[in-house]
Order: structure tokens, then sequence, then C-alpha cells
């Protein structure tokens, strides 16, 4: 008896009760701004939710880690800014922040093979957009998954992501912005 | 059976009773708990063995947050075998430490590679409630509410029957991959009664009946395929839209009406017909002075919760919380149980004896009449 007690007891451990599901998993990067981190939230959630894919999210010290990553695939999904995008490119200052979406979305697929997605709304700190940006790869495995995130085109301008980073919980927060706009 | 010896004892002193049985066949170990278990640490219940949850257990399960989404995710883990049968005036019940139990106050009952025997078993206020992988069994006359979701079985084959599904904000029944037997369930009040995620293996959904959830049956974003759904009673039109904003044609429900008679947990007193969207339930106590029969008063304090009150003696038999203050009295609601509205919108359903709650619903509005037939079944 002690035997079987003894063999439960060495099993109690801190094991991770990640909601993780078997099956393919997805990674997103974000930096260790409050913003940043709301952002990846809301998009970890809302393909989780939806889809049942699990979600990670990765931390990196900044955007160009994670431009990096997503680039050299160790990442599926980031939120990239326009203007840095057009950095990035090599182009110079698109005449208005459309223009500037469509030449970093030309860009980006043609050179990196990656895919800018609608933008999220404007960033802040100039006429600059955001918007997510998935892996060519990636959006072959998952041929739903853009359909599915721009589903947030619009919603998360710079002004609601300063909301929703107000109350310090970036996960609660992304959750309940999702409920509020029937989106899980 | 041997009693536990010292060390287990010590162990698990916060955990009630642990014990293994003797002469059973190897490898298996059995591990039986029984009575108030209290789990405030993840526990795992390694392959080879068996945990046996005897009838009239209560689990409660702490609250801790590992990554800061305010749920909780406490869990036991199980990589054997979960045999938990209870019965209908004893169920077991897998809860919460906070009273009452609200989604997402632990994590949850994993099961990998295991397999599972449940009936007459209660699972609420989990965040993830039952999540299966690659495993097998049954889940029988069974409740499962108010978690966030109530299974996520993964690549799993289980048959869940007669049991019932209520007050979920996420999935109620949600799966991916499997190979389901799902049948003669009853999923009320749920945001998703029944959710599919990516593809589905074959699995049967039959004689089931839907009502008040905000989508009774619904398929994933990447889901892929045709899921047949037919002769459920799904309380009005058939759910044409297996996912309400979606635009592909890649998925389909293949839905047809029936009747679902025997649907619910087989003599487990329940309201016959759950509350359908927009519609107004009573929460007013009838005309007569409250329940008093069977010797017992039936009370509502002032830090909401009912009691029931032994009529001769005042002595409390059983006392309820309900996390919201009560609008009015207890009524009788047939023979075995009371009704009690909350101000925050909810009509509970407690068993007279025991205060165990049947049922529960939202309502709509202020303003409520009675329902005209008796609130109760009881097969």
């Amino acid at each position: 008896m002690r035997r079987a007690v003894l063999a439960v007891i060495a099993l109690l451990l801190s094991y991770s009760s990640a909601a993780a599901c078997v099956g393919k998993t997805l990674v997103i990067g974000a930096t260790e701004s409050p913003e940043s981190r709301v952002v990846a939230q809301v998009i970890a959630i809302l393909i989780n939710e939806r889809t049942g894919t699990s979600v990670k999210i990765q931390d990196f010290p900044d955007g160009e880690e994670i431009h990096r990553a997503l680039a050299t695939g160790s990442l599926d999904i980031a939120v990239e800014r326009t203007d840095q995008a057009l950095e990035r490119l090599g182009l110079g200052a698109a005449a208005d922040a459309q223009a500037a979406y469509l030449q970093a979305k030309a860009g980006y697929l043609e050179r990196l093979n990656l895919v800018w997605l609608p933008p999220l709304g404007p960033a802040g700190g100039g006429a600059a957009l955001a918007a997510p940006v998935v892996r060519k790869d990636t959006v072959k495995k998952f041929p739903a998954l853009p359909r599915l995130i721009a589903k947030t085109e619009g919603l998360l301008s710079a002004d609601v992501v300063a909301a929703l980073t107000r109350s310090g919980e970036p996960a609660r927060s992304a959750r309940q912005f999702l409920r509020e706009k029937k989106l899980i | 059976m041997k009693k536990p010896g010292r060390a287990a004892i010590l162990i698990f002193g916060a955990l009630g009773l642990a014990v293994a049985q003797a002469g059973t066949p190897p490898p298996i170990e059995t591990i039986v708990w029984r009575g108030d278990v209290q789990l405030a640490a993840d526990l795992v219940i390694p392959r080879g063995s068996r945990l046996v949850v005897e009838p009239g257990t209560t689990v409660r399960f702490g609250f801790r947050d590992d990554d800061g989404d305010g749920w909780g995710d406490a869990s036991l883990r199980i990589e054997g075998e979960l045999v938990s049968r209870g019965r209908p005036e004893s169920p077991v019940v897998f809860t919460s430490q906070q009273e009452p139990a609200e989604p997402g106050n632990w994590g949850e009952i994993r099961i990998d590679f295991g397999s599972l025997d449940l009936s007459y078993t209660v699972i609420e206020g989990s965040t993830r409630g039952l999540h299966a992988h690659f495993s097998s069994g049954r889940v029988e006359d069974c409740v499962l509410r108010r978690n966030v979701d109530g299974t996520r079985f993964g690549e799993s084959s289980v048959a869940v029957e007669h049991c019932l599904f209520y007050g979920h904000p996420g999935k109620a029944f949600n799966a991916r991959k499997c190979r389901n037997q799902v049948r003669a369930n009853v999923f009320h009040d749920n945001e998703n009664g029944v959710f599919l995620f990516e593809a589905d293996g074959g699995s049967a959904f039959e004689g089931n009946l839907f009502r008040a959830n905000r989508n009774p049956f619904r398929l994933g974003d990447f889901f892929e395929g045709v899921v047949p759904a037919r002769g459920n009673d799904w309380g009005g039109e058939l759910p044409a839209a297996a996912q309400p904003d979606r635009d592909s044609g890649a998925a389909r429900l293949e839905a047809t009406s029936g009747a679902a008679p025997g649907a619910g947990p087989r003599a487990w007193p329940f309201w016959a017909e759950g509350p359908r969207p927009g519609e107004v339930r009573d929460t007013s106590p009838p005309a007569a002075a409250p329940g008093g029969a069977g010797g017992l008063l039936f009370q509502a304090d002032d830090s909401g919760a009912v009691r029931a009150v032994e009529a001769s003696t005042r002595r409390v038999v059983w006392r309820r919380p309900l996390g919201a203050g009560v609008r009015s009295e207890p009524w009788p609601a047939g023979s075995t149980a009371v009704a009690v509205a909350t101000v925050g919108g909810r009509v509970y359903l407690l068993d007279r004896m025991s205060g165990l709650e049947r049922d529960c619903w939202e309502v709509e509005g202020e303003t409520q009449t009675r329902a005209s037939s008796t609130p109760e079944r009881s097969r």
C-alpha cells in the first residue's frame, strides 16, 4: 500500500496544466511592453477559442528580434508596424497610411515570404498602421487562419490597446474585449 | 481493504482518505477517495493506477492561476483509470473550495492515454472540465455545470449519455478528432452546446435536447467535413449556421429534428423543459406559504444562502450558499425539490432533503410569471 501511495506522491509535481491540447501549435511573438502583450493575447485567445488550436506567446526583447524570428521560421505570427516595415525593406515613406500598408505587404511577400493581414488599426506615435504578419508556410498549413485573424481588422487602434492595458491583466482584458465584440 | 498507513495519513491528511486496495490483480494499484477531499496542489495518478471515487465524495480544488488569465489551473491528472460512480441521491462532486463554484475556480480533470468511467458525477466551477486525450470510456448520468468548458476531448472515444450540461460560458461539450457517442443529453443555457474543432472521427450526436444555448451546435473555424447530428430536439428551428459568422463552405452540419424524451440524467429531478431564449420563468413564490412539507422549513438568509430547518427542533439540516441575494423565500417544486430565485437572475432547483443543486437557469427581466406546469420531472 505504501508503495502505491508513494508512487502517487512522487508525482505530486507542479506539472504544467496549460490548456495546450494535442495537435498543432502556433507561436506568436511579443515584447514585454503592455501593448504588445495585450495584442498578442487578443490574437492568441481568438485563435484558441475559435479553433481549438493551441497558441503559445513567446517573449522577445524587442521588435527587431521578433521580426528576425518570424523571418527565419521560429515564429508563426507577429504584429508589425508599417513604418518600421518600410524601413526594413529600405523603402522611403509612403504617401499615406494605406499606401504604406500596401507597400509593406507587397515587399514582405516578395522578399520574405511573409503575409500581411488586414491592419488592426493606427499604431501609436505617427501615421503608421499595425497589422498581423504571418509566415506564408503557416498560411499554407492553416488556410483559414487569415480569415480568422482578419476579424480583428480595425478593432485594435492604439487608443483601444492603451485602454486594454490599464487593468494590468492582458489575458483577462483580451478575453473580455473579444467577448464584447462577440468574437468568442 | 487495508487501512491507510501512517505515511498515507500524513501525506493525505488534507485529502481525506486514500488507500490502496489489497488483493487486486497487479499491476493496477487502486486509490480510493471518500468523504471530503481537499486538493491544494496538482495531483497525478500515474499509469498503472486506478482512482476510485466513492458515492457521496466531494473533491474540492483550491484556486491557483498559473498564467494570469484569471482562471484557476489546479488540476487532477489521470494517466491510468478514473472510476467515479456516484448515485442520484449521493453523487460524486468535483468542485471548488469556493462556494458557490463558478466558472474558472479550478483547472481540470485531465486524462491522458487513460480511461474514464463516470456516472452520477457532478463537475462544476472548473476551467476546462473533463479534459481527455487519447482516452476512452463512458460518462453517464453526469452533470457538468458552470465550467468555462465542460469537456475537452481530443482523439478519444467516449460514450457521453444521459448527461446534463448547463451554465457554461465557453463550450459545454468540446471535442476534436474524436469518435464519441453523444446521446440523450440535455444542453441548456450554454454559450455553445456542442463545439467541434478541426475534424471529427465519426462521432454520433443523437437524441439530445438543446434549449437556450447561444449556439446549440458549432463547428470551429478550422473545421472541415460534414457532421451528422440527426434526431435531436433543437427546441424549434434547426441550427442553420454551424458557424454564425463563418463564410466557408468547408464545414457542414447536417441536422435533423427528433424527439428526445429520455434525455438527461435518469432518476435525477430537473426542469422538464429547459428555458427557451427570451422565455420568462416564474421566480416569485406561490400565493400559499412557502414550503414546509416533510417537517422542513426553507429559508433564505442575509448572506445569500438558503437553508433547510427542521420545523420541530429548528435544527439546520442543510445550508446552500448561492453567491447572490435571494429574491424571495424558497418555494416547493414538486415533491422532492425547492426552487429559489436570486437577485443575480438565476433560479436554482435544490434537492429538498440535501440541498444538492439539481438544475439552474438564468431568467431575463424583473417581471416573471409562474410556469403553468410542474417545474420538475423525475425518472
